[in-house]
């Protein structure tokens, strides 16, 4: 299975979706710097703290991952069947639904990675800049440090598996816009945040995705074995 | 006889319509074998079949001796195919496309690359994506990807298409190669016959999904003889002229103003001086050649009045 996934990040050329998610960071960093001085210019008190700055900067993280992941579907498994590749690839001494794993576990693997990591660097970033810049005068505490971490392995988790929702109707039509139309409507509806609610934070909302998020991974090759790949 | 292919009762059926009806197949160990058939006729939908791409609705598929089942992946290692055309990761140059195909196939040897190309004679291509390529040369890269792992089965489907006159010639050469010094057996699958005529040792001829004959090119090239056509004014006189004077019996009267003499011994200038000196006018005498094409052509379209 390892080797399956490491054939598809080498024909999938993954080191340049690490470097596009690092380029994303840095325009996270910038944004999170932004923040708060519209916020001062404007009058407004909200982003004052550093658990309403790592609130907004998970929330960021976590849109433009599920974005990624929808892209990583359009590319591994929609255009893969789109192309025919994937004829290619089930004619392969390999079971259909191993090869089918393989591209699941590296789309949603490196959502979860990708969230997990960027929290840390861009919220790190943050606070190295604050600490000359002084966009906000709050001081972090070990308590906010451990909250945040908890939160954002839970968030990654979800994202990971809400992130493959798209899939479902990615492949209804075999479309790559249809894929990642999908991802980013369902960044709107979960990741939007007002004045601090967001349906994320209801737990059970985000649970419930995700759960369907790996259903819908899971049907994705459940019979795949017996089907006619036309 | 060892068949290294067999389908017994193969059928597909789509969405109700029977696309394939009741196949049997069967390819001989080292044989280069010729799918011919019209386009539409079902020769892609059976080769998928075989490859495990789509699953039989009834009927049953043995390779090497071993019933293809839907957990049957182990055969795929020892088959190498094209179906329909070849299909590449287009961004990845011709190298990488088969360095991954090795990988996949769990093929190790990474010298074979090179020899794949040598054999299909792609040089010169190290930096360039396959999405660059010219049809033809797409289809000489997949067959080196399907002969790369050296295969004991390759599947090749309409392999021809897209090469130009020398490339076809260098292919067929190719393929004859394979399955003398290598002993591959190869089943190829075209809709143009003269191609098939040329390389094939059987024959399998589909039409509207049914396999309407599987036949050893000899035997074909036996049964298809030559004949002396004579148009005369009165057939039944001409025939009694044969009989009495030339002592033919194996000519058949058409119609009443043609006769056909299948006697490959009797020459055309005899038969005409009999007929002439027995009063029997001829309006024309010509050798004919019942070639393999109509041999073919009848096959299909009889093949079309069943179904």
């Amino acid at each position: 299975m390892l080797n399956l996934i490491r054939l598809e990040m080498k024909k999938h050329k993954m080191v340049a979706y690490v470097k596009a998610a690092f380029i994303a960071n840095i325009m996270m960093i910038v944004l999170a710097c932004i923040l708060p001085i519209i916020d001062s210019i404007e009058g407004d008190s909200y982003f004052v703290d550093y658990k309403t700055m790592l609130i907004a900067i998970d929330t960021m993280v976590r849109g433009t991952f599920i974005v990624f992941s929808g892209v990583l579907i359009a590319r591994l498994i929609i255009d893969e069947y789109k192309n025919k590749t994937m004829h290619l690839l089930f004619m392969y001494p390999i079971k259909r639904h191993k090869i089918m794993l393989a591209k699941l576990i590296l789309i949603s693997s490196f959502t979860f990675i990708a969230i997990v990591i960027s929290n840390f660097i861009v919220s790190a970033a943050f606070y190295g800049i604050n600490s000359f810049a002084h966009f906000i005068t709050d001081t972090i505490t070990m308590k906010i440090i451990v909250e945040q971490a908890v939160k954002v392995l839970f968030t990654a988790l979800f994202s990971a598996g809400l992130g493959l929702i798209p899939l479902y109707f990615g492949m209804m039509k075999k479309s790559v816009s249809t894929t990642i139309v999908t991802s980013v409507l369902l960044v709107g509806v979960v990741g939007s945040d007002i004045n601090g609610f967001s349906l994320f934070n209801v737990i059970a909302i985000p649970v419930t995705l995700a759960a369907i998020g790996f259903m819908i991974a899971y049907m994705s090759f459940k019979n795949i074995e017996k089907v006619d790949v036309n | 006889m060892t068949y290294i292919l067999q389908t017994h009762h193969l059928t597909k059926t789509f969405q109700g319509k029977e696309v394939i009806s009741n196949v049997n197949m069967r390819v001989k160990k080292g044989e280069i074998y010729g799918f011919l058939g019209p386009n539409g006729a079902g020769k892609t939908t059976v080769m998928r079949m075989l490859m495990n791409l789509i699953k039989p609705t009834s009927g049953e598929i043995n390779m090497f001796g071993q019933r293809v089942t839907n957990q049957s992946y182990e055969l795929l290692k020892r088959i190498g195919c094209i179906i329909e055309y070849p299909v590449f990761y287009d961004k990845l140059t011709a190298k990488e496309n088969l360095d991954l195909h090795c990988e996949y196939m769990g093929y190790y040897d990474k010298k074979a690359i090179d020899e794949a190309l040598d054999l299909v004679n792609l040089h010169n291509v190290d930096d360039k994506a396959v999405k660059d390529f010219s049809l033809g040369m797409k289809q000489r890269l997949g067959i080196a990807r399907a002969i790369i792992t050296k295969p004991e089965l390759l599947i090749l489907d309409e392999p021809i298409n897209g090469l130009d006159p020398v490339g076809i010639k260098e292919l067929r050469n190719l393929f004859q190669l394979l399955s003398k010094e290598y002993g591959i057996t190869l089943l190829i699958s075209s809709h143009i016959l003269g191609e098939i005529e040329l390389m094939a040792d059987t024959v399998g001829v589909i039409s509207e999904g049914r396999l309407v004959e599987e036949v050893s090119m000899e035997s074909i090239r036996n049964k298809n003889t030559n004949y002396i056509e004579i148009r005369t004014n009165d057939s039944k006189k001409a025939a009694l002229v044969l009989e009495n004077s030339l002592n033919i019996s194996n000519y058949k009267i058409i119609d009443p103003s043609m006769i056909r003499i299948y006697e490959t011994e009797v020459s055309q200038h005899e038969v005409s001086k009999s007929l002439i000196l027995q009063d029997v006018s001829i309006h024309s005498i010509n050798v004919k050649n019942h070639s393999l094409e109509d041999y073919f052509l009848t096959l299909i379209n009889g093949g079309g009045k069943i179904a």
